[in-house]
């Protein structure tokens, strides 16, 4: 039956082209804008990888990880203090700072200090080197750089960087984790400290002794102190998904209607189609085809459109996500993931079934005496 | 029991109760046994093609009952009835009633298709069936392409394409000159004699004469047979 359809489709070359394309707008972009929201969600969870299982803390006032936690203030007394609060295995200190905007990147280099004796917290979270050798204890003016940071500059292990007017050495390129940090640089938090000129810790990595009681842990220090944020990745993805499902709504709602503006395009074609064909059905039924055989014939026929424009969608959309990557520099990251894919897949495959019903219907109730008489 | 259909008491009423009432036929009894080469003869609006489609499945009688190998028929739903047609009947009609964008070959393939036959099995007996009715050079033609008469033989092609019971066949050569027309006819001679069963709505006194039995019918009722 499917060679059948084919060979039915295709009789009207121009008007199943325009059909096709009608699908394929639609379902392309429900895959293109569908993918924006995918990708701000992956980007989230990925950098909320980062700190699962763990709490981070900054002062109260300040804006939190967005802004590099401007305005947080954490002393070395206060680190003391969380270390000797029960069910806490490890805290780790860290200070960040935006860099200046590099004019044609739309892009921020991040500087972040870290304790050398804290590597091994980082290096359990996903961040590995790609060459060169991790910072140690005693190193100064030793730094690690993103991917991204290293590309773009064209440095390599060995060179020098200069922040704050200091010559830093390129000890390290971390290998590129598609997150902020391929645009980071990483220096041994006392010297970081030093040439910016700060006294305290911009925010802190407290690990419970117990992963899985994160969220319990993170309520106990709520309740003790006062002057601090303490946020867990379950708070964030909380906060997050709002915002994510408000974009997806919006994305994905509004392409829908083009889809479904493309599907009624097939219910039009067939329409027509079943109209010319009336004669021709009439025969089909007189030699024997039953009221299903027609009804299905006529629907592998509008699914068989609605598919090809779908598959065609799913490509096009799929290259116009690829490219906003590249045409934003990364800063925008569309990602088609499989449910996009799969649901753009049936959308088009239920538009081509909802919008063959109708005609498939009054295919299939023609009366063949009646059609065949009909010249 | 060797009547392979029997009409029974067939009425047929178009618009009843209505002041168009319309009464095609009134009281029809008929039978027919495997191998009869029936002619069926009347005027214009004397009901005959009613009763040709009412035989075929095709159309429901307002009252009375076809028994199709000893099946009531018309107790059967629409498409029960449709898989009747498909394996019992072979139509033949006077607008040949082909489709166009298919091929000789793949318009005899069709029944089959329907039937649910690969398209390689269909494709081998569409073949074998347009060589016996001598169009085997005209195989991958389009109905456009093709003479009246060549496209009536391949609509008994495809008639015969799930060894039908019986052939209806709706004033075969009415479209077609005397000649040609002839040639038709000493087809469906040679096909009964193969053991085809024929029941032809006709004007034409050629086919009555070759028929061996006759049925006239006039005002919807049957006079003589």
């Amino acid at each position: 039956m499917i060679d059948l359809a084919l060979k039915n489709i295709f009789r009207q070359k121009t008007r199943t082209a325009l059909t096709i394309t009608g699908i394929l707008i639609g379902i392309g972009a429900v895959v293109a804008l569908g993918s924006i929201s995918e990708g701000i969600y992956t980007q989230i969870t990925e950098e909320l990888q980062f700190m699962g299982g763990t709490i981070m803390v900054y002062s109260k006032g300040s804006s939190g990880m967005m802004t590099g936690f401007e305005g947080s203030e954490i002393t070395e007394e206060d680190v003391e203090e969380f270390e000797d609060f029960s069910g806490i295995k490890e805290v780790v200190p860290y200070v960040m700072r935006m860099g200046e905007i590099e004019i044609g990147q739309g892009l921020t280099t991040m500087t972040i200090g870290v304790d050398p004796k804290d590597v091994d917290f980082f290096k359990d979270r996903g961040v590995e080197l790609e060459s060169g050798r991790e910072i140690i204890e005693g190193d100064t003016y030793q730094v690690l750089i993103g991917y991204e940071y290293a590309e773009r500059n064209g440095l390599e292990v060995g060179d020098s960087i200069e922040l704050k007017k200091t010559s830093f050495e390129v000890i390290g390129i971390i290998e590129s984790t598609d997150d902020d940090i391929d645009n980071s640089i990483i220096v041994p938090i006392d010297t970081m400290m030093d040439v910016y000129n700060m006294d305290n810790y911009k925010a802190l990595f407290i690990t419970p002794e117990d992963v899985s009681k994160v969220d319990v842990v993170a309520e106990d220090l709520k309740s003790s102190f006062e002057d601090f944020e303490f946020v867990t990745s379950t708070d964030i993805v909380q906060q997050m998904s709002t915002i994510v499902d408000m974009i997806r709504f919006f994305t994905i709602g509004i392409s829908s209607i083009a889809a479904v503006v493309g599907g009624l395009g097939v219910m039009n074609t067939m329409i027509m189609s079943v109209l010319e064909r009336r004669r021709e059905i009439g025969i089909m039924k007189a030699i024997g085809a039953t009221n299903k055989y027609v009804l299905t014939q006529i629907l592998i026929e509008s699914v068989t459109i609605s598919l090809i424009g779908g598959l065609i969608g799913i490509l096009i959309g799929g290259l116009g996500s690829y490219s906003l990557r590249f045409i934003s520099a990364g800063l925008a990251t569309a990602k088609v993931t499989i449910n996009l894919v799969f649901g753009g897949l049936l959308f088009a495959v239920s538009l081509g079934l909802v919008g063959g019903l109708y005609p498939a219907w009054k295919a299939a109730k023609l009366d063949p005496i009646e059609a065949i008489r009909y010249e | 029991m060797n009547n392979i259909i029997e009409v029974k008491d067939i009425q047929k009423i178009y618009n009843p109760g209505m002041h168009n009432e319309l009464r095609v036929l009134k009281d029809v009894d008929l039978k027919i046994k495997k191998g009869e080469m029936i002619a069926l003869l009347g005027p214009s609006g004397s009901g005959k093609s009613t009763l040709l489609h009412i035989i075929g499945c095709l159309d429901r009688p307002t009252k009375g009952k076809v028994f199709i190998e000893g099946e009531d028929v018309y107790r059967l739903l629409d498409d029960e009835l449709a898989l009747i047609r498909r394996r019992k009947v072979g139509f033949v009609f006077q607008q040949f009633n082909l489709i166009g964008v298919f091929t000789a070959l793949e318009n005899v393939e069709m029944p089959m298709r329907i039937a649910g036959f690969s398209k390689e099995e269909a494709e081998k007996r569409a073949r074998e069936l347009l060589e016996m009715v001598k169009l085997g050079e005209r195989l991958n033609h389009f109905p456009r392409q093709l003479s009246g008469g060549e496209l009536q033989r391949v609509s008994i092609a495809r008639a015969l394409a799930n060894e039908p019971l019986i052939v209806l066949a709706d004033e075969p050569t009415g479209n077609l000159d005397t000649k040609t027309g002839k040639e038709i006819i000493d087809l469906m001679i040679g096909l009964n004699k193969k053991g085809y069963t024929f029941l032809i709505v006709t004007h034409d006194s050629l086919i009555a004469k070759s028929a061996k039995r006759i049925i006239k019918i006039k005002d919807g009722r049957i006079l003589g047979g």
